[in-house]
């Protein structure tokens, strides 16, 4: 006569393990990407100034869609540009091109903000442009862009360490969960599984 | 005979422990460690990979960036000699040809490349080269919410 529990233990067949695993201490979320409050005002400040004024004049705006232009932009951008990187980050973005983002905000000679937008937003890109964006849009800076909404962004999204590389972090270990057969020896009594 | 298989299974049970889970897929669920062995091998990986990282930071100048690649060099073989485990995001930002730490514009170029003749969305493909003139593919266009094993969430860190 056995209980539920033993005939449970009987049927288990794989343990559960974690295996020690490193990760790299510059990918940390906290330190990638801003924290933007007001989250929602931000994607309706970004649709009525960016946005709209980009399906009426597209003209009025210094935009670029797509990794390929904002890269191209962001390499060659002098000192004194200020540029703003609106990227649909918890949207379907490949990781690859998200992880690329932040370093080359930094790494980049102009001043780069960096805002993350909600997810959903990705829609009102595809809805304005039918060119490649990935998800990322970046507007300059310039003589015609509105500063009334520059010193809104400036306000609500939070800073990100400069240059993480000047201070020493301590190392990210984490425990991957995998799997494991279970080796049982056959007991005495038990009946052999296979065999004539 | 019952006596003796009873006595195994108690001990079983009690070195499985009393609040053992079993999933569906009969998995003995049990859960993540406090301590890690070996701890300080992946501290010295987490130092040299800083290290790396902030002389090819630090000294611009320095074209060869040859204290940086020596430090990842170390680094690499001693993740081999310890076998530990490093992240996707880790292996990715080191070149295997000539260990540069793959930092955009100082060692590495990267842009998204479509060498389809229709130029479907399913084929790009983000090329990163390195200074030394490895470069690295990535196809993401066929699967765009890929995410590596580590990013599904089924990573604990145990300390920050």
């Amino acid at each position: 006569m056995s209980s539920l529990k033993q005939l449970q233990q009987k049927s288990i067949r794989k343990k559960q393990v974690y295996k020690p695993i490193l990760d790299n201490p510059y990918t940390d979320e906290s330190h990638n990407w801003p924290y933007v409050e007001e989250q929602q005002l931000v994607a309706e400040l970004v649709k009525t100034h960016v946005i709209e004024v980009f399906k009426h004049a597209p003209e009025a705006l210094e935009l670029y869609f797509g990794f390929n232009s904002v890269v191209e932009f962001l390499q060659g951008a002098s000192y004194d540009t200020t540029a703003f990187l609106f990227v649909c980050n918890a949207d379907a973005v490949p990781r690859v091109l998200l992880a690329q983002i932040p370093i080359l905000a930094r790494v980049s000679q102009c001043d780069v903000v960096l805002v993350p937008l909600p997810r959903g937003f990705i829609s009102q890109f595809d809805a304005c442009t039918s060119q490649e964006h990935n998800g990322m849009l970046l507007a300059v800076q310039n003589a015609d862009f509105d500063m009334q909404f520059a010193s809104q962004i400036h306000r609500r999204v939070g800073h990100v360490t400069q240059q993480p590389w000047l201070k020493f972090t301590e190392s990210r270990i984490g425990v991957l969960a995998s799997e494991m057969t279970i080796n049982r020896k056959p007991a005495k009594g038990d009946l052999p599984s296979s065999g004539c | 005979m019952a006596g003796r298989s009873g006595k195994k299974e108690s001990k079983q049970n009690a070195k499985q422990g009393k609040g053992s889970k079993i999933n569906d897929k009969g998995v003995l669920l049990v859960p993540p460690p406090k301590s890690i062995p070996n701890k300080d091998h992946m501290q010295r990986l987490n130092y040299l990979f800083q290290l790396s990282t902030f002389h090819t930071m630090v000294g611009a100048q320095d074209k060869s960036q040859a204290l940086s690649r020596m430090y990842m060099k170390n680094l690499d073989l001693i993740q081999k000699k310890t076998k530990t485990a490093l992240t996707p995001g880790m292996k990715r930002q080191i070149c295997k040809e000539c260990h540069r730490v793959q930092i955009p514009w100082r060692t590495v170029t990267s842009f998204i490349a479509n060498e389809s003749k229709k130029k479907t969305t399913q084929n790009q493909v983000l090329v990163l080269t390195c200074q030394c003139g490895s470069s690295k593919r990535f196809p993401f266009g066929r699967n765009r919410e890929y995410r590596t094993h580590v990013e599904k969430d089924n990573l604990v860190y145990m300390q920050k």
